[in-house]
């Protein structure tokens, strides 16, 4: 069963143009987004929740196609933004004070667990944290009710490494239940890397690609050889590429990679790049 | 059972998973109707993708290294001696080729190439 189907979903504001966006994600499975700054990732989510309505096309979520109408289906999604979600005057305990009343499902254990090892600061009200434990405290909150569709939107932008290798493992051992399904959109593709089952690029508001992530890590190589050997490579095969005094450097299709070519794999990041901006 | 992924080599994390999986049941380090780990559980512990341990099995039950059972799970197969001859066969015309290769550059003669076989038949008949 598919946890999310968008057909076809297109938005216009002003010059910017979600176009013709189209896949389905299977239920179980953790969704990459990646795409530039304006490339539509947090419109196309926010359809998705149903905070925004499509000019065309259709969005069904956990098997509905109306989430407005819908609060049990609603009830069963978490969702992080990147801004803050909670009133300025709430600490961690009123949140779950609060919500454990709000949610059919509400694990305050799970929320407390999550806290702890984010490192979170508990006492102080969403006010005085700083914007990292903010995030972190609205992460917990949107796991802490068990969601079977969570999507997070550039919520790990503001966390230290070490906190988010946190969250990527809690969300390792989260998606173990075969029944959670995750969306993760993030600058940070190396957390992507790690995680991702599927990866969609978006560019200009346009699917670029929709792939699983190991088929697109296997599609690209990071080399390095004489610029004569790249330059007489077919150009649809170099994706990006740049000379110095010393050589050449060039994410190239793994299929015109030569014993010439010192090679090594290309990460998301390089590939990602290279494919929109063709620079490495 | 042990399952090293290589991150950084060029071949493909599912390649890697089934490989090792058909040495160690080649090997016989896992026996007939073994039970190997789920395919979940598998991606969440090694850290990689649902898709890609999905892949490894479904190519060893392609070749017949492994049977699936709906709702219980993966299993090790029958040893299936030709199917093990086969592949060894296999890897003998790999090998093979690769000698053949390196002796082209060498320009080495038929002759040159069969001393080099018959001394390393002796001291592996010394050794053993």
């Amino acid at each position: 069963m598919n946890a999310v189907e968008f057909r076809n979903i297109s938005k216009r504001f002003g010059s910017f143009h979600l176009d013709d966006i189209s896949f389905d994600l299977e239920e179980g499975s953790v969704l990459g987004i990646i795409g530039e700054n304006g490339a539509g990732k947090t419109t196309m989510l926010k359809i998705l929740l149903g905070f925004l309505k499509a000019d065309e096309g259709s969005v069904k979520v956990l098997g509905c196609d109306n989430l407005r109408k819908h609060p049990e289906v609603r009830e069963r999604i978490g969702f992080v933004m990147n801004e803050a979600g909670f009133p300025d005057a709430l600490n961690a305990k009123n949140i779950n004070y609060i919500l454990k009343e709000a949610h059919k499902n509400w694990n305050e254990q799970f929320y407390s667990d999550i806290l702890k090892r984010l490192d979170c600061e508990v006492e102080r009200n969403m006010r005085s944290l700083s914007q990292g434990n903010r995030m972190k405290l609205m992460i917990a909150a949107s796991l802490a009710h068990e969601p079977d569709l969570l999507i997070m939107d550039e919520a790990c932008n503001f966390l230290d490494p070490a906190a988010r290798a946190e969250i990527i493992n809690i969300l390792y051992e989260y998606t173990r239940n075969e029944k959670k399904t995750l969306i993760l959109s993030s600058h940070i593709t190396s957390d992507l890397e790690k995680i991702s089952d599927y990866i969609l690029f978006l560019h200009k508001g346009k699917i670029l690609q929709f792939a699983p992530k190991d088929e697109i890590l296997d599609q690209y190589r990071y080399v390095h050889a004489d610029p004569q050997i790249i330059e007489a490579l077919d150009p649809k095969d170099v994706a990006a590429i740049r000379k110095t005094d010393f050589g050449c450097e060039a994410i190239i299709k793994t299929s015109a990679c030569t014993s010439e070519m010192q090679i090594v794999n290309a990460s998301l990041e390089q590939i990602f790049t290279a494919v929109t901006k063709g620079v490495i | 059972m042990k399952i090293l992924i290589n991150n950084q080599s060029g071949q493909p994390i599912y390649d890697q998973i089934s490989s090792q999986l058909r040495d160690q049941i080649i090997q016989g380090d896992l026996s007939e109707d073994e039970s190997l780990p789920g395919i979940r559980t598998l991606a969440k512990d090694l850290r990689i993708s649902v898709i890609t341990t999905k892949r490894a099995y479904e190519e060893l039950e392609r070749e017949g290294y492994i049977y699936t059972v709906p709702g219980k799970g993966s299993f090790v197969a029958k040893r299936n001696e030709s199917l093990i001859r086969e592949e060894y066969l296999r890897r003998i015309e790999e090998h093979l080729e690769e000698v053949y290769r390196l002796a082209g550059l060498l320009h080495l003669s038929e002759d040159e190439l069969k001393k080099i076989a018959d001394t390393i038949r002796e001291a592996d008949d010394e050794r053993s």
